[in-house]
């Protein structure tokens, strides 16, 4: 069974349109949602959770098509928001019992857990957190829930390297079952890279690809050579480049390569902004 | 629901312990001896907590609150209705405070209202409480708190006026048999009427709510 399942997905705004996207994200599975401010990303984890009302299109979140109908489908998605939105004369262990009287499945001991393990007061009010604190707490609130699949959105944004490193093992921990997924937005590609089996990547509203990140990289090489043999290459073959001074470096398929070109290995990062650059230098 | 009404708890429970320690202090007053009459003062309490649905609206729309919400396995309706829970919550713990303070206030020989007065006067406190959110929330859900109450505001003042210059065109004699005309409907029809008023505010509050997409 697939997790999330989107086809066609449109949202046109005035000035702004996503789609079509269409994205498959398994069982089991972590997909990263790559993309620059303003790309779309938010928009689109908004119609997946049935939050807006798309366009065009088709959604599947865990076999329910129509969670804006029947939102209890939402009691298996721990959902993590790029701006904490709680109350802000709220506390912790208020929080708590908002949620256990929210979600069926309340796991209030994990809760209790999570929250000292991530060192967070419980009765301190949440304006008075700060950001990092503010994340931590969402995560705990998305974590403690008994969720099958998690919706993060830029859930490491704010909080320092060490802290980050240990919310990618909670987020490990999570897909050791299973039936658990996870889809993640965020603009540190290295995380994205460590944590990810699959990578989305949308650019202005169009999603560029959607595929295993394995694949992804090893369908892509680096070509350094001069503008004389990039003028060469096959059509085709060509995604993204950069002129400098001493050369130019590319992004091409290997597959629509000459044999015998010489090509590197990229990583992840080089593959989004190459490919986001396209054919400009 | 209970974890929406919840929130709503945590998050005004200091402006609401404020508004009903302020409002039962009215109730008191106007339940100290006064020669059997009611002035009215004690109904200011259901005025204060009729406007905590749109305090709650206020602060949900400070910290965008109802974007985390669209999250939670909860539909945008309920959302919704829930504000209207949260009146009719407001207004019950008015009218239970009204009367046990009057009711301790004629027990005590303090005051020599009837208890069927203090019935009618609570009946009237319920009917604000049920028209000022019923007012309130479309126009709050549909335009935000700060216009929303800047429309409402307005239309006030031009009903009033509207009516102002009607009846000055009507002439008095004329305005008091109106009064007497409705007088005799009676004051459960006025509370029927109220409930309606409530019932229509909350189905167009929805519909507000879904074509704002």
């Amino acid at each position: 069974m697939n997790a999330i399942e989107v086809r066609g997905l449109r949202k046109e705004f005035d000035g702004f349109s996503l789609g079509p996207v269409n994205l498959t994200l398994p069982s089991g599975c972590i997909m990263g949602l790559i993309g620059e401010n303003g790309a779309g990303k938010t928009t689109l984890i908004k119609l997946l959770m049935g939050a807006m009302k798309p366009s065009g299109g088709s959604v599947c979140v865990l076999g329910e098509r129509d969670l804006r109908r029947r939102p209890a489908v939402k009691e298996e998605i721990g959902v993590v928001l790029a701006e904490p939105c709680f109350p802000e004369e709220i506390t912790a262990a208020e929080l708590g019992i908002v949620l256990a009287h929210s979600y069926a499945r309340w796991d209030a001991e994990a809760y209790k857990a999570y929250l000292e393990r991530f060192e967070l007061p419980r009765d301190k009010k949440f304006k008075d957190f700060s950001r990092g604190m503010k994340m931590k707490l969402a995560i705990a609130a998305a974590l403690s829930h008994r969720s099958k699949l998690l919706v993060l959105d830029e859930p490491t944004s704010g909080l320092d390297p060490v802290v980050r490193d240990t919310m990618l093992d909670l987020f490990f921990e999570f897909t050791r079952e299973e039936d658990h997924s996870i889809l993640i937005s965020s603009h540190i590609v290295s995380d994205l890279e460590k944590l990810c089996d699959y990578v989305a990547f949308l650019h202005k509203g169009t999603l560029l690809l959607s595929e295993e990140k394995d694949r992804l990289l090893e369908r892509y090489g680096l070509y350094r050579c001069t503008q004389a043999e990039l003028d060469a290459l096959p059509p085709g073959a060509l995604k993204g480049k950069r002129v400098g001074s001493y050369g130019v470096e590319a992004l091409v398929d290997r597959e629509k390569m000459p044999g015998g070109a010489v090509l590197q290995s990229p990583g992840l990062e080089d593959v989004i902004v190459y490919m986001s650059k396209g054919g400009r230098p | 629901m209970w974890g929406l009404l919840c929130k709503d708890f945590f998050s005004i429970k200091k402006t609401a312990g404020f508004l009903l320690l302020l409002g039962t202090a009215y109730i008191v007053l106007d339940a100290l001896p006064t020669g059997g009459t009611s002035s009215f003062m004690g109904l200011f309490l259901f005025f204060f907590l009729s406007m905590i649905p749109i305090t709650v609206l206020t602060m949900e729309e400070k910290s965008h609150w109802s974007e985390y919400a669209a999250m939670m396995p909860y539909s945008r309706k309920m959302l919704v209705v829930e504000k209207y829970v949260l009146a009719l919550a407001s207004a019950g713990v008015s009218l239970v405070l009204y009367v046990v303070v009057f009711s301790l206030a004629i027990a005590f020989g303090v005051n020599a209202m009837s208890m069927a007065g203090v019935w009618t006067s609570a009946c009237v406190g319920v009917c604000i409480g049920l028209v000022v959110p019923a007012l309130n929330l479309p126009l709050v859900i549909a335009f935000g708190v700060a216009k929303g109450r800047l429309i409402l505001f307005g239309s006030i003042a031009l009903v009033i006026m509207g009516l102002g210059m009607v009846l000055e065109a009507v002439g008095s004699s004329q305005i008091s048999s109106l009064a007497q005309a409705i007088g005799s409907f009676g004051l459960v029809s006025v509370l029927g009427a109220s409930v309606l008023v409530f019932v229509a505010s909350m189905g167009i509050s929805v519909l507000i709510d879904e074509r704002k997409e």
